[in-house]
């Protein structure tokens, strides 16, 4: 066993030693066995000995080139070069610290990112085939997403050739009823082939089958690893067993594994979609429930041959069915950009940032070894002296740069896994799964590819500079080295302009970002949202069936949160500012006649308890709010928003004016527009604002609604909104005690996480930007220290000429200066090309505002001088005398 | 040893020209040859040649070595520590069968470099 040890420690750590070891043995046998030939023939022992030399030829020789031949020479001359490695790293504690910190920098940042894209774009979605997953839904040009209805899926999957399987699913909320207060579920109802689409095997029990998925089938729930650990307290018997969802029993048939997570958000329970099937509005076509439908796409069959297939069956449909589904088509995404689209152009940028950062901490490092590597010229000289090729030399210096890149790489991952922390804190919700943001195996990989890859562009460039070395000049004792030489120099002012021009679009960048953060916190979201409490309650469809019977129960709702000491006033609507998500519907304008579906006017639609303008603020502009006279069976009446009202009657008031709901082929009662309000924000701060129209919910029912499932009521508290919370709850369970109440928060809060994402991204790209100027700060102040010592000779011979100090300061100055220049025109150009990028994330704000870019060059200036102010200082300080001598 | 002893006088005496500069693959042969007898240490071989070649071919000690070492990573010959006559530790090298079949091929492939470089140097004699 020891003996085992001793063999791979010799292997590993001595092979050289050993090889060595019995090669000089063998030599000396054979040298002594020829001087005692010699001596036998009666050669003195000295000539013996000469003569034994002589005919042996070049001992070293021998040796060395014996070595050369031997198979674990590669592995000998690697180890020796990084023993050499590591002694000269730590000789030189100083650039070492400054390398590897500056690489750590960059590599950590990259490293931290990737991490975050990983988790988001890589983890997410992780089932088999991704690339062939479709999401599939209905749409209307100028009226936007309508989501699927029922019979048109089942068309579909009659229908549809071109995919293998195809699955419904949406989300839903239920009540789950139990021992506590009645709580509100996230849930999503799916066909019985989603599973088997997303490959997914259950932990325990099994998944839905076609049995399950019909509307005679008993209720079956499959719940998820999370609500099975936490509600359900992990019990191992629980197939079988009952919940009570909205007020009917289910029987659980599996858990999901606990990584499952299709959705952004938390899933706890999933219902089969088709026990839908024999509902009556949902087997109307022009119903749209909520649905998308997730598919495969067959083998063979490309995305484009899918979407022909669709449009031609939406048009079958279309002729088929004109009053549910004239206009109507299909949309086919491929699921990676249903779900990132979106966040795309954030993640591209911040990764783009990332790589400007690494790029000049690449250059940097680049700019450090050029200066040691003309300080290293007589060793470097005097190991070609002795016999070293040029290859030899560079492999040792690539070495040197890997190894340095390596060390950068395990404290920039340190960095990263700090950095993570902070980062996961700030993430806002609308960032999907990020929470689960951590190192893994991947993350490592791609960081030792980077480091790799930096340092071969950090060390091939010195190390073949350092390589073409001339001798002579190189032992000549007033030599400066190949370093400072004019080539050398130009390199380093060229590679200092690069890193100075990367620095500043990234500042231009974080600029306009926050700017257009700025702009948008300042936006006025059209209502005030201080001392306002909201909170939001859903009706389970099976107690509340009737429309009447919702609507009568929301008004009496916010009648009695009236009534709540500490409430001013109360209302409630559909779709509350900001966070809301309006439905989009088309509407006719009594005095508007239109010639194609494209003439119709499009609003959001948002159903308001009366008492919800005066709660929020909202400005009355002409006419006025609802009021409890505006009830079932009075005149019907709308109230619209000030951008619709100025879109169709620019001139005139729109008060009076008729409008219905729908297009020519459907026959909604005309309702008269009774008041105009100010502009509410309904798609966050930085939204495009829509026009909108709002209803009363007493005269609800009316296309295309039927059925008002949940509502958010806002209050006006006296004091802190917090406060009421407790009374308001009591009041809504007065009326009924099962209902979930969520969401409970200020609305302040809502305006803050209307910014949040923005905030996001903004703080990111700054920390970013403010990074990569340090570190081209830090190269700056480098080089130019560098220069100025290369220069003393120079300097002194010009003060004893009669230079001033003034004089010299101009000098060092104006090379910061021409720099800076050179950066800024190299700079401009980079961000005119970013700004590409970069517009979809701006608000508010050009990407080549000018007011912004001025403010940056002058940032960039300043930043430029000061780092070039303590050299400057170092070469006023020359002493000639002291300079000329030191030759 | 008398032998040795008149070689080293006699080997100063001869002219540069008449020693045959031997590659690398040739200096590989020799020693594949000489091995064929038996295990011989590195300066057996070294005076093998020598002797054998009538002093003909001298080569450096010194570099056989790096050819020994070839040699081994081929694996046509394996090397093993062992006792010399005159009681000295030394390694001893051996013939193994893959280089026995080297040495078939290789002497295959000098008789007929001999046979055509005889060709051109004098067209006469070759024909049959």
């Amino acid at each position: 066993m020891r003996e085992f040890w001793n063999t791979i420690r010799a292997k590993l750590f001595g092979p050289g030693s050993q090889f060595t070891q019995e090669l000089d043995d063998e030599i000396r046998a054979h040298l002594q066995i020829e001087i005692d030939e010699n001596i036998a023939t009666g050669m003195s022992p000295g000539d013996a000995r000469f003569a034994a030399l002589r005919s042996f030829g070049n001992v070293s020789r021998a040796k060395e080139s014996a070595r050369e031949k031997w198979s674990f020479a590669w592995l000998d001359a690697l180890l020796r070069d990084l023993r050499f490695t590591s002694r000269m790293l730590l000789s030189k504690p100083g650039f070492t610290l400054v390398a590897v910190l500056t690489l750590a920098l960059g590599i950590g940042a990259n490293a931290a990112i990737f991490t975050v894209i990983n988790t988001v774009l890589f983890k997410s979605l992780p089932y088999p085939n991704t690339d062939r997953l479709v999401v599939l839904d209905e749409y209307k040009p100028h009226h936007g997403s309508r989501t699927v209805s029922w019979l048109d899926f089942k068309d579909w999957q009659a229908q549809a050739k071109v995919f293998e399987e195809m699955a419904a699913y949406r989300l839903a909320h239920v009540t789950l009823r139990g021992a506590h207060e009645p709580s509100l579920l996230s849930g999503a109802e799916v066909s019985a082939s989603f599973f088997k689409l997303l490959g997914v095997q259950p932990l325990m029990g099994r998944t839905f089958n076609a049995a399950d998925d019909s509307p005679v089938a008993r209720q079956s729930v499959i719940v998820s690893y999370a609500f099975w650990r936490n509600s359900l307290r992990g019990d191992p018997n629980i197939s079988g067993a009952t919940l009570d969802l909205d007020g009917l029993s289910y029987s659980v048939l599996g858990v999901l594994p606990p990584e499952f997570n299709f959705f952004d958000k938390q899933v706890d329970v999933y219902l089969p979609v088709g026990l839908n099937g024999n509902d009556a509005t949902w087997n109307r076509r022009g119903y749209h429930p909520d649905l998308l439908v997730l598919a495969r796409l067959g083998a063979g069959f490309s995305l484009d041959s899918a979407r022909s297939e669709m449009a031609t069956i939406m048009r079958r449909l279309d002729q088929e069915y004109p009053n549910s589904n004239a206009g109507m088509l299909a949309s086919v995404t491929p699921l990676y950009q249903f779900r990132f689209g979106s966040i795309q152009p954030l993640l591209l940028t911040l990764f783009a940032a990332v790589g400007c950062v690494l790029l000049i901490a690449t250059v940097n490092v680049a700019n450090l070894l050029l200066a040691r590597a003309s300080s290293r010229v007589k060793e470097m000289a005097l190991r070609v002296a002795l016999g070293a090729g040029a290859g030899r030399l560079i492999r040792q210096l690539i070495t040197e740069s890997i190894a340095l890149s390596l060390l950068g790489a395990i404290v920039g991952l340190g960095f990263a896994f700090a950095g993570l922390h902070v980062l996961v804190g700030l993430a806002p919700p609308s960032l999907p799964q990020i929470a689960g943001a951590g190192i893994d195996g991947r993350v490592v990989l791609f960081t030792l590819l980077v480091s790799i890859l930096t340092a071969l562009v950090f060390g091939t460039v010195p190390a073949f500079h350092a390589a073409r070395v001339d001798m002579n000049a190189a032992f000549k004792e007033n030599s400066r080295g190949g370093g400072s030489g004019r080539a050398g120099k130009r390199l380093r002012s060229g590679l200092l302009i690069c890193e100075t021009a990367f620095a500043l679009v990234l500042i231009m960048a974080a600029g306009l970002l926050i700017r257009s953060l700025f702009k948008a916190s300042n936006v006025d979201p059209g209502f005030r949202p201080d001392n306002t409490l909201a909170m939001d309650v859903m009706l389970p469809p099976t107690r509340y069936t009737g429309a009447n019977q919702q609507s009568v129960f929301f008004s009496q709702t916010v009648q009695r949160l009236k009534t709540v000491p500490g409430v001013e006033t109360a209302g409630a609507a559909f779709c509350p500012p900001l966070v809301g998500v309006c439905a989009s519907n088309a509407f006719m304008l009594a005095d508007h006649p239109i010639n194609s579906v494209a003439d119709l006017a499009t609003a959001a639609s948002n159903i308001v308890v009366p008492g919800y303008f005066e709660t929020l603020k909202v400005p009355l502009i002409e006419g006025r709010f609802f009021t409890g006279s505006d009830a079932q069976h009075s005149r019907l009446v709308a109230v619209v928003n000030r951008t619709f009202a100025r879109r169709w009657w620019p001139e005139e008031s729109a008060i009076g004016k008729l409008i219905r709901e729908g297009g020519p082929e459907r026959n909604e009662p005309y309702r008269e527009i009774v008041g105009v309000v100010g502009d509410v924000k309904q798609n966050g701060m930085d939204g495009i604002q829509s026009p909108e129209v709002f209803f009363p919910v007493a005269q609800f029912p009316f296309a295309p609604w039927d059925s008002l499932q949940e509502m958010t009521l806002v209050m006006k508290t006296q004091g802190e909104p917090m406060a009421v919370v407790g009374a308001a709850k009591n009041a809504v369970w007065a009326l009924d005690k099962d209902l979930p109440l969520t969401a409970i928060r200020p609305m302040v809060d809502d305006r803050a996480e209307a910014l949040a994402a923005r905030k996001f991204s903004t703080t990111l790209l700054a920390i970013f930007a403010g990074l990569a100027l340090a570190l081209a700060a830090v190269g700056i102040y480098g080089v130019m220290a560098y220069n100025v010592s290369q220069r003393r000779h120079e300097i002194g011979t010009r003060m004893a000429l009669g230079a001033q100090p003034v004089d010299v300061r101009k000098l060092v100055l104006g090379e910061a200066a021409l720099l800076a220049m050179k950066a800024v025109v190299l700079g401009s150009i980079g961000a005119w090309i970013s700004s590409r990028w970069l517009k979809s994330l701006l608000f508010g704000i050009k990407a080549v505002d000018p007011l912004t870019f001025f403010v940056v060059c002058v940032i960039l200036g300043i930043v430029v001088l000061a780092a070039a102010y303590i050299p400057m200082r170092r070469a006023i300080q020359v002493d000639p005398a002291t300079a000329l001598r030191a030759e | 040893m008398k032998t040795s002893r008149q070689s080293t006088k006699e080997r100063s005496a001869q002219p540069a020209s008449d020693r045959a500069e031997l590659l690398q693959g040739t200096l590989d042969m020799l020693i594949l040859r000489t091995l064929l007898w038996g295990p011989v240490h590195g300066h057996g071989i070294a005076t093998s040649i020598q002797r054998v070649s009538q002093d003909m071919l001298t080569i450096e000690h010194g570099s056989l070595y790096p050819a020994l070492q070839r040699l081994l990573q081929k694996g046509w010959i394996a090397g093993e520590w062992g006792t010399s006559e005159n009681n000295r530790r030394a390694k001893f090298y051996r013939l193994t069968p893959a280089g026995r079949k080297q040495l078939t091929a290789e002497s295959s492939k000098w008789e007929r470099l001999v046979k055509a470089v005889g060709r051109v140097l004098d067209p006469a004699r070759g024909r049959p």
